[in-house]
């Protein structure tokens, strides 16, 4: 199986080329470039032009995506225009910031839904169930961002329990106010995140309980004599925790497209704000550079998923 | 006469088995009586949609209690198993009666190991160590001619042929030597060579153990191969019931004689294959009075049936439904 992993590994080094290749060339033909709207409109026409030669921004885009094909093998990502920096160490940050937010969205994600999905499926029809039901509809209705920009209002400007921006308050000192700090000032993102993770995983726990309820290995099991509290958890929530476990590699692509629009509203610095901004300011070595990491960790996501899946259904095996 | 009570593994007493159809209940199993005796392979024939397999659901309990409803009474050696709750039909299920299910594909969890699948029916019903319950279920797998039993205890169901899958499945349906095994269709989904040896080996498991079966099936050429005693059911209801030998050599429901009458014979060549008429009536269309069959017999006259069909002894242990058996004949035939 470990070879088969590597091999996969190994065609991901074309797609990822491929990948490359794309966000370069779509990341140029955008208009406007590092200067649009940046520099003091009195500045020499001249000291611009010059500036723009001097960042290479008129040579061919082939010769410019060989310049930067050549610099990455030199470990050398390029600079951020906005704030001249190299590319690496400012993402190298961010990236931690997102990754901590990341694992404390999934971790309530699942939590959640998980509770959830075992009283809707288990309640099919009744109370419980419809008012997951109409939980999972509100939650799918109202579109992320607005659930963001809601708790955000409600939270941090009317009701003033929890930060707007930052990662640490600046007054914390020592490991365990700091790491207290952080978590407070995650915790409104986490959960604004949660919500919109949480339906997916509510409806496919559910309907996975109710649809092999009804399978006839799970009557074999009845016949036996096999108690219905054994053969729920022995059989049937096996069975319906395949598709979740299967989903488990998708969540990170989930939580890195969350992660932009969120951090951006909750003002919370990881590599989604960062993204946006880059985007914004035509930043290109820090736009591309993203768009390949998130391209990669989507790549690895959907290994993981396969690995995950031969791990606990027997039937699938990667060979 | 207590040799004889001895003898009576089942005894199943004007039951009826009704299904929720739009909030209403239609029977699906409507008055049906039967005997099972030690030694015995009852088979219960009809066409899809007769309710022979909720008839053998029936009997285990394994009927959706909100959906559905069982009334009348059946009997394991004198214990009534009708208005059981779940435990007490727990105890009963897998230890005194066995189920064997249609689709050796579906019927085992895919999950598990099939030696795991075995021996958990053991540790509800046997207090034997886990050593214990895997020999027993080796010993199993061998007896139901597994040919690596070592192997396949830890083999998962997908990884077996669907033969393999009904051995599996047979194994673990007699794993606690029940008395009764109930075979919902064992050999529908399988291709002929495998039938005529599931076939085999459920007759040579039912002399060892000397149990009662309880086989449900269209296939009336199964019925020829394997049943002692034979129930025709239509309609919800036994039409007929005799011996094999009655069932074969002297049909008197006419829907017994067209069943045998559709089978395809060898050497009539370019014969047309006899069809019944129409189809069995869904559920809740189905008329309550009067005989059910003779919509699909409309050049028999009205007069010839009974208003209330009851049962009529033609011969030892051999009845029949209605009374237009005596004036039958197929159209064809004038």
């Amino acid at each position: 199986m470990w070879k088969t992993v590597l091999r996969r590994i190994l065609l991901m080094i074309p797609q990822i080329i491929i990948l490359s290749l794309l966000v370069f060339f779509v990341a140029k033909l955008m208009p406007g470039d590092p200067f649009s709207g940046k520099i003091n409109p009195q500045t020499d026409p001249k000291t611009i032009e010059a500036l723009k030669h001097q960042l290479g921004l008129y040579d061919p885009p082939l010769v410019q995506y060989g310049h930067w094909i050549q610099n990455i093998f030199k470990g050398d990502f390029g600079q951020s225009y906005t704030y001249n920096r190299p590319v690496l160490g400012l993402i190298g940050e961010r990236a931690a910031n997102t990754f901590w937010l990341g694992l404390l969205t999934a971790v309530l994600t699942y939590a959640v839904a998980i509770p959830l999905g075992l009283i809707a499926g288990k309640n099919e029809g009744k109370w419980p169930d419809r008012v997951i039901a109409f939980y999972n509809f509100v939650i799918n209705s109202v579109p992320p961002f607005a659930i963001y920009l809601i708790f955000l209002i409600l939270f941090s400007f009317i009701l003033k329990i929890f930060p707007s921006t930052g990662t640490v308050s600046a007054s914390a000192h020592g490991f365990v106010q700091i790491f207290f700090s952080r978590i407070y000032h995650m915790i409104l993102p986490a959960i604004a995140m949660m919500l919109s993770g949480t339906t997916a995983i509510v409806q496919y726990l559910r309907s996975g309980i109710i649809d092999n309820t009804k399978e006839d290995y799970v009557r074999t099991a009845r016949a036996k004599g096999v108690p219905e509290k054994v053969i729920f958890r022995k059989h049937i929530l096996r069975n319906a925790f395949l598709p979740i476990a299967s989903s488990l590699g998708g969540t990170i692509t989930g939580l890195l497209s969350g992660a932009i629009v969120a951090e951006s509203i909750f003002s919370y610095p990881g590599m989604g704000q960062l993204f946006l901004q880059s985007v914004n300011s035509r930043d290109y070595s820090v736009m591309i550079t993203l768009t390949l990491l998130f391209g990669i960790l989507t790549l690895l996501g959907n290994l993981l998923s396969d690995i995950i899946m031969s791990i606990v259904d027997p039937r699938i095996r990667i060979q | 006469m207590d040799k004889e009570k001895d003898n009576v593994l089942l005894e199943i007493e004007h039951l009826h088995t009704a299904f929720r159809i739009n909030g209403k209940f239609y029977n699906a199993v409507d008055d049906c009586s039967l005997t099972l005796r030690k030694n015995e392979i009852y088979a219960i024939v009809g066409e899809s949609g007769c309710g022979k397999s909720t008839l053998a659901t029936s009997i285990v309990g394994l009927l959706d209690p909100l959906n559905s409803k069982v009334k009348g009474s059946i009997k394991y050696r004198g214990q009534e198993l009708v208005g059981l709750n779940a435990d007490e039909y727990d105890k009963i299920r897998g230890e005194d009666i066995g189920m064997i299910f249609q689709d050796p594909l579906s019927a085992l969890n895919p999950l598990m190991r099939v030696g795991d699948q075995i021996t958990e029916a053991l540790y509800y019903h046997t207090k034997d160590s886990e050593a214990e319950r895997k020999k027993k279920a080796l010993e199993l797998l061998k007896r139901v001619g597994i040919p690596d039993p070592e192997g396949t205890f830890r083999r998962y169901p997908h990884e077996l042929s669907g033969g393999m899958r009904q051995r599996i499945i047979i194994s673990i349906a007699v794993a606690c030597s029940p008395e009764i095994i109930i075979a919902d269709e064992p050999t529908t989904a399988l291709d002929v060579t495998i039938q005529a040896q599931i076939i085999d080996l459920l007759k040579d498991i039912q002399k060892e153990k000397e149990s009662g079966i309880i086989f449900i099936t269209h296939d009336l050429g199964v019925v020829a191969e394997i049943a002692d005693r034979v129930g025709v059911m239509y309609a919800g209801q036994l039409v007929e019931i005799g011996s094999v030998f009655d069932i074969f050599e002297d049909p008197k429901h006419p829907y017994t004689r067209s069943l045998l009458n559709s089978i395809p014979q060898a050497g009539e060549l370019g014969d047309r294959l006899h069809v019944i008429q129409g189809n069995v009536p869904p559920l809740s269309e189905m008329k309550r009075s009067g005989c059910r069959f003779a919509p699909r017999i409309p050049w028999i006259p009205a007069s010839a049936h009974e208003e209330n069909p009851s049962y009529h002894q033609v011969g030892d242990g051999h009845y029949v439904l209605c009374t237009c058996y005596q004036t039958f004949h197929f159209q064809e035939e004038k």
